[in-house]
C-alpha cells in the first residue's frame, strides 16, 4: 500500500494538488487539505476555492452555515472537501 | 354512614374510576348511592360478587413487589451485589440479577439468566428478561435475538387488551416495558399508548423512570425546557431517592442544559449522575446516552477518572455499532462502526449547527483540532456538508 498519493482536483480551469496519507490504524487514506482561509486561492474565472467546512459566509444557508451545504459549492466528485464558490456575488474581477 | 367520590374510592381500592363505576352500577359495591350523575360510594366498601377482580387486583400488589427491581430499589445502601446475595427468593433475586449485570454492563451472565425467563407464565418475570434481553443482545451482537425479544415484548402488547381496567396494573407494566423498548431503541411501535396515561398505575420508582421516558421524548421532539422541566420534577416529586430513575433523569437533565447552552449546569448534572452510578459500576445508563451527551462525559471525567471513562468508551462502541446496523434505516453506512467516539461526539455537535469555535470551547481543544476532525469525520463518511451529516446522525 502506498504511503501517500497525490490527487489533483479540477475545477474551473484551475487545479489544487492535496496529498494523501495512508492510515495504517484507520487502513485509509487522509487528505492535507489547504486551509483557503489562510491562503485564498482564486480560480482563473475569479471564483474562490472554500473549504466545505467554512463557515460565516453572509450567503451561507441559514439553517447549516457551511459552505458544504450550501447551494454555490460546486466539487468536482460528491464528497470532496474541497470546492469552488459558484456565487456571482462571491466572484472577483478578472484581471 | 360516611360516603366517600368515586375518585377517593378507586384511590383507595388501586383501580380506576371507570372500573368503580362499573361495579356501583353492577350493584358490586353495597351501599353505593347514584347522586345526580355521580355515584357516591360507603367508606370502607368493599367489592361483592368480583372476587375475579379481587384476586387480579391482590396479585398486581405482587406483581410490582417484584417488577423491575432495580428501578424500584428506593437506595443503594453498601454493596448492591451483597444486597442482592441475599434476597431469598431465587426468582426474585435473579430478576434483580438480570438487571444489575446488564447495568454493570456483564451482558453474557445478564444474558444467561434472562433466558430463563423469556416466555415465563410470570409476566413481571416474562417482561423483565423480554426488555433486558434485547438490550443484551443488541450490545453483544446478537441482532437476531434482538429483533426475537423485541418481536415477543411487541406480541405482549398487541395480545393484550389494554382497556381491560380489571387488569390495569399489569397493563400498565406491559406499556412501560413497550414504552422503553420504543423509546430507547426507536422501534417503530405503534400500538403501544402513551406512558402518561398509565404512569399513576406504577410505583413510585417505575413512576419515575417513567417520566424519564416522557422527558427523553420530550428531548427527541427537541422540546429541551419541557423535558428538563418533567425531569426535574420527577427528581423533586419522588419520596425517597431511587438511585437508578435519579440517575437517567440528572443525564437526560444534563443533556437538556446542553441543547439549551446552560452547559454548566449540564455538568453538575452529569457530575450527580456519575456520583450515584460510578461507585458501583453502573455503565450503561451513560453508554446508552453517549452519542446525545455531546462531550460531557470527555469534558468532566476523561482525565479525572479515565478507567470509568474508557471502559464506558469500550461499551459505547459496541452499543453504537449494533443500534445503527439494527435503527439506522437511512443508510446501509454504519456511522459508528466508521467513527470513533470522540469523532462521533463532534459529529453530533456539529450536525447540531454547533459551529467549530463552539465546540472547541466546549471539549477544551482548539478550533484547528475541531476542524481536522470534522475533515476526517467527512472523509470517512464520504460527505462534505452539515446537512448530510444530519441524515447519517439521526439528528
Amino acid at each position: 500500500m502506498a504511503k501517500s498519493l497525490n490527487r489533483q482536483f479540477v475545477l474551473y480551469d484551475d487545479k489544487v494538488d492535496v496529498l494523501f496519507s495512508y492510515s495504517a490504524s484507520q487502513d485509509r487514506y487522509f487528505g492535507s487539505y489547504p486551509d483557503f482561509d489562510e491562503n485564498p486561492r482564486i480560480t482563473p474565472c475569479g471564483r474562490p476555492w472554500v473549504n466545505a467546512t467554512k463557515e460565516d459566509c453572509p450567503y451561507a444557508d441559514e439553517i447549516y452555515r457551511d459552505c458544504g451545504s450550501c447551494r454555490f459549492y460546486k466539487c468536482e466528485h460528491p464528497g470532496d472537501l474541497i470546492g469552488v464558490c459558484d456565487n456571482d456575488k462571491l466572484r472577483k474581477e478578472q484581471k | 354512614m360516611n360516603f366517600e367520590t368515586v375518585a377517593q374510592a378507586a384511590a383507595r381500592l388501586g383501580v380506576t374510576v371507570r372500573a368503580v363505576q362499573k361495579w356501583a352500577k353492577e350493584g358490586k359495591l353495597e351501599g353505593a348511592q347514584k347522586m345526580g350523575r355521580d355515584w357516591m360510594v360507603p367508606f370502607g366498601a368493599v367489592v361483592t360478587e368480583a372476587k375475579t377482580e379481587q384476586t387480579v387486583r391482590t396479585d398486581t400488589k405482587k406483581v410490582f413487589d417484584a417488577a423491575f427491581p432495580m428501578f424500584q430499589l428506593p437506595y443503594f445502601s453498601g454493596d448492591i451485589l451483597e444486597f442482592i446475595n441475599k434476597i431469598h427468593d431465587p426468582d426474585e433475586r435473579n430478576l434483580y440479577l438480570i438487571e444489575y449485570y446488564y447495568f454493570i454492563g456483564e451482558l453474557e451472565k445478564s444474558e444467561e439468566i434472562a433466558e430463563l425467563y423469556v416466555g415465563s407464565d410470570n409476566l413481571n418475570y416474562r417482561l423483565s428478561a423480554e426488555l433486558f434481553s434485547t438490550f443484551n443482545s443488541m450490545i453483544t451482537g446478537h441482532l437476531h435475538k434482538v429483533h426475537f425479544s423485541a418481536e415477543l415484548l411487541k406480541r405482549e402488547i398487541e395480545d393484550s387488551d389494554l382497556t381491560d381496567e380489571t387488569c390495569i396494573s399489569e397493563n400498565a407494566l406491559k406499556v412501560f416495558a413497550g414504552v422503553v423498548l420504543k423509546t430507547q431503541l426507536h422501534t417503530p411501535f405503534e400500538t403501544v399508548p402513551q406512558i402518561e396515561e398509565y404512569i399513576k398505575y406504577l410505583p413510585e420508582g417505575l413512576r419515575m423512570i417513567s417520566l424519564y421516558l416522557s422527558s427523553y421524548k420530550a428531548y427527541l421532539a427537541k422540546d429541551y425546557s419541557r423535558s428538563l422541566g418533567i425531569a426535574q420534577a420527577a427528581m423533586n416529586g419522588a419520596t425517597m431517592q431511587y438511585p437508578m430513575p435519579t440517575i437517567y433523569c440528572n443525564i437526560i437533565c444534563a443533556i437538556d442544559c446542553v441543547n439549551l447552552l446552560q452547559l454548566d449546569k449540564a455538568g453538575e448534572y452529569i457530575k450527580k449522575a456519575w456520583q450515584l452510578a460510578i461507585p458501583h459500576k453502573i455503565y450503561m445508563p451513560f453508554v446508552e446516552h453517549y452519542s446525545i451527551l455531546q462531550g460531557l462525559l470527555e469534558n468532566n471525567f476523561k482525565k479525572l477518572d479515565p478507567d470509568n471513562y474508557n471502559k464506558i468508551i469500550e461499551f459505547t462502541r459496541s452499543y453504537n455499532i449494533a443500534w445503527y446496523q439494527v435503527y439506522n434505516k437511512k443508510t446501509d453506512r454504519t456511522v459508528s462502526n466508521e467513527l470513533t467516539p470522540i469523532e462521533f461526539t463532534i459529529a453530533m455537535l456539529y450536525s447540531r449547527n454547533w459551529r467549530a469555535k463552539e465546540i472547541a470551547a466546549h471539549m477544551h481543544i482548539s478550533e484547528r483540532t475541531v476542524s481536522n476532525y470534522i475533515q476526517v469525520i467527512y472523509e470517512k463518511l464520504n460527505i462534505n456538508g452539515r446537512k448530510e451529516l444530519g441524515k447519517y446522525l439521526l439528528t
